[in-house]
């Protein structure tokens, strides 16, 4: 085949060139002009200074942690949903050499054998700074913190000292956590442990005794305020979007006390001192301020002595906890 | 500046020294493609990236040197300087956003998606390990997109090597460069014009989407699609050609696809000569397969699979043509360099001028119609497709629409 040879420009190919070449300037001279301008800006700046200024922190935020860490350690990249990839394919790219894996929320993490034990946690609906978690708890804190599993938060009447009388931080086969709302000052207290906290004006929580106390574990509140609030407690089950909501109690029932079957049969000593009690025809006493938990089979009978509530819960095959309460108890 | 004194020293060097050997080419573009190539192919047989950088240096050196390979083949019969004109009006023009294109590339950190999702984390990859399949290829840590031809990232591998840091700063200049020279290119085989209207292009210099401001292959792809487009308007050289479609195939996936379609047309074009060109492009083909079979596949979609199910995907298979056709008409990412490139089809047929046009409508109508048939059957949305997919495609296939709008004005003789 013979090459195609062209000829000498005329003057009407020059008109359309220029056309041509006009209506492309026309969209990208603006742009391009804006795009050197900003290059001007950054033009004096250290090179990751630049890094920093156009990922808005991002790439700053993995610095520092990378300076942290010991060097070629691997680290957990663990996301608070899929809106994250992006952020998390990024922190992988500015992070490299250092090995990464992904994960998708604190609970895949968990259950992966081997995962690194450095958690960095990715939440982009929040920010985009990249946060190094101290532990799975914090994590799982974090990724939580103002994603509510409870979507209608009713209040209780006016209150000024109460009980709720289950609180967890929990993570197993279910991922357990305490949504709370509280309209105002109060004094928190987690039990047994006796840890208090003084909250300050409205508090809302999603994963309430590791917000408030930094630990993990199941118990029970106390909350006094210096006057009345409203509150909402709800025991949340993470891992399947399951709610359940939790009495608030100034007083608790007298004893003896019916309650109707379930998995676990709970028995709390709001007092000061032991709680001698009867369960279906057995002895047994209770330390002061405990939360006792206890196989349960169907309904129980308490009887005895001392501040008690007793209650039962069992976990649906959907992952819903449903609690049967004693009579005078909603 | 580092990366930038070496990126321009070391692939012209490479491209001179293999345009010695097969004859004049974009030397920028020759050396991008021979340095991916050897390296991809030697890597790929296990060979340290290091040694062998050094031996194609060496081999380089060795070939200007060489009396015999001093002595020039002939220069394509295609003008240089087309017009009456002096060219110092279009140069002039091209050298605005040229400067605009380099200022921004050194100043401005990468920002893009695939650039870093991607392209450079391969390359860093391959600095750091210093081989091809390495422990990052085998999950020692994130690797999407894990079995993607190689060839851009070992080019930014050699830089990042030389830089001695493993940082995209380096590299920057390479994406720009490339652009560049396919400006250049056009500009030199076409008309000078060319040369301002591609680099003034917003898709070409703006889009966050494989613009010469990412690190995306698309103009990569483009531009070797370009050379090997010209190469069978000469019908001149298919070593030539056997090269440019082998570094087509190992630079992006659907360079695979495309590649093979050209290495048809060529077989048309170059008749018995095309075994010169299986040469290279067998190397290449048979590197990206063995590379593809050598490492776990991460995220990659099997559109060999995908691609039979184009008949129950038809309702889709029609909107991807629409986006397809919509993005020929879309002024923000082309200006009206698509509906001029329409226009030109239309004019050389009116003139009876077979040829160009279809040599043009071999490569880009059933291109097009593989993409749109591909992204029928994956799972990416209409507007995606729309707004960065399709902008992509279209620029591997700028070298056959510049050379239609520029033939528009040429007379056969």
């Amino acid at each position: 085949m013979r090459p195609i040879e062209w000829s000498r420009s005329s003057r009407a190919e020059c008109v359309v060139a220029a056309l041509l070449i006009a209506a492309a300037a026309w969209f990208s001279v603006p742009w391009l002009a804006r795009y050197v301008r900003d290059a001007a800006r950054l033009a004096s700046m250290p090179y990751d200074a630049r890094r920093d200024r156009v990922s808005g922190g991002f790439t700053a935020s993995l610095r520092k942690i990378d300076r942290e860490l010991p060097v070629g350690e691997p680290v957990a990249l663990v996301l608070s949903g899929a809106r994250d990839i992006d952020l998390m394919v990024f922190a992988n790219y500015y992070l490299y050499p250092r090995p990464a894996h992904e994960f998708f929320g604190a609970g895949h993490w968990r259950v992966t054998p081997n995962a690194p034990k450095h958690i960095l946690l990715i939440d982009s609906a929040r920010t985009h700074e990249v946060r190094l978690a101290k532990d799975f708890y914090e994590a799982r804190f974090e990724l939580a913190r103002g994603r509510w599993i409870t979507s209608e938060r009713a209040l209780s009447p006016p209150m000024q000292d109460f009980i709720v009388p289950l609180a967890a931080t929990l993570e197993g086969s279910v991922s357990y956590a305490t949504e709370a709302v509280l309209s105002g000052d109060a004094t928190v207290t987690f039990e047994p442990s006796g840890v208090t906290k003084d909250v300050h004006g409205a508090f809302e929580s999603t994963d309430t005794i590791y917000e408030l106390f930094r630990t993990t574990g199941a118990g029970w509140l106390h909350i006094t305020a210096p006057s009345t609030v409203r509150a909402g407690f709800w025991l949340t089950n993470r891992a399947n979007e399951k709610s359940a909501p939790l009495p608030l109690l100034a007083t608790l029932p007298p004893l003896p006390q019916r309650v109707s079957g379930g998995d676990s049969l709970w028995l709390l000593n709001a007092g000061d001192g032991e709680a001698h009690v009867i369960v279906d025809g057995t002895a047994r006493t209770i330390a002061p301020h405990a939360l006792d938990r206890i196989a349960a089979t169907g309904a129980h009978e308490i009887s005895g002595t001392g501040r008690v509530l007793a209650f039962t819960s069992s976990k649906d095959a959907q992952g819903q906890t449903h609690f049967g309460w004693p009579e005078g108890v909603r | 500046m580092n990366g930038l004194l070496f990126t321009i020293l070391w692939f012209p060097l490479l491209g001179l020294a293999v345009s010695r050997l097969t004859g004049r080419a974009p030397i920028f573009l020759l050396g991008v493609g021979t340095c991916g190539f050897v390296l991809f192919v030697a890597g790929v047989l296990g060979a340290p990236l290091v040694p062998v950088l050094i031996v194609l240096g060496l081999a380089a050196i060795a070939v200007l040197l060489s009396r015999k390979a001093l002595e020039r083949r002939g220069l394509p019969r295609w003008s240089l300087l087309p017009g009456e004109a002096s060219p110092a009006a279009p140069l002039f023009l091209a050298l605005i956003p040229a400067a605009a294109l380099l200022f921004i590339s050194a100043v401005t950190p990468l920002s893009d998606y695939d650039g870093r999702a991607f392209w450079l984390l391969k390359a860093k990859a391959l600095a750091h390990e210093g081989v091809v399949g390495g422990p990052f290829f085998h999950g020692a840590t994130i690797s999407p997109r894990n079995a993607y031809p190689l060839l851009l990232p070992l080019d930014g591998a050699t830089i990042m090597l030389a830089a001695g840091e493993l940082d995209e700063q380096h590299v920057r200049w390479l994406y720009s460069l490339i652009a560049l020279s396919f400006a250049l290119l056009l500009g030199r085989r076409l008309q000078w014009w060319c040369a301002p209207l591609f680099l003034l292009l917003p898709q070409v210099v703006l889009m966050h989407q494989g613009s010469a401001l990412t690190a995306y292959s698309d103009l990569a792809v483009g531009a070797f699609t370009a050379c090997a487009f010209f190469e069978l308007l000469d019908g001149e050289s298919p070593l030539r050609f056997g090269l440019w479609i082998a570094f087509i195939a190992m630079t992006k996936s659907e360079g695979l696809p495309l590649s093979a379609l050209l290495f048809a047309i060529g077989a048309i074009v170059f008749r018995r000569r095309i075994v010169v060109a299986l040469a290279p492009y067998a190397i290449a083909v048979g590197t990206v397969l063995a590379w593809r079979r050598s490492v776990p596949l991460s995220d990659e979609m099997d559109f060999a699979s995908l691609i039979r199910t184009v008949p129950q995907h038809l309702p889709q298979l029609r909107a991807c043509i629409a986006a397809i056709a919509g993005e020929f008409a879309d002024l923000q990412d082309w200006g009206v360099l698509w509906l001029a490139f329409v226009a030109a089809m239309l004019v050389l047929l009116a003139r009876r001028e077979w040829r160009l046009p279809a040599l043009a409508a071999a490569v880009i109508v059933p291109m097009l119609a593989l993409y749109a048939a591909v992204y029928a059957v994956s799972p990416y949305d209409l507007p995606t497709l729309s707004g960065d997919l399709a902008p992509r495609i279209l620029t591997h296939l700028l070298g056959p629409a510049f050379a239609v709008i520029s033939g528009a004005f040429a007379r056969s003789r």
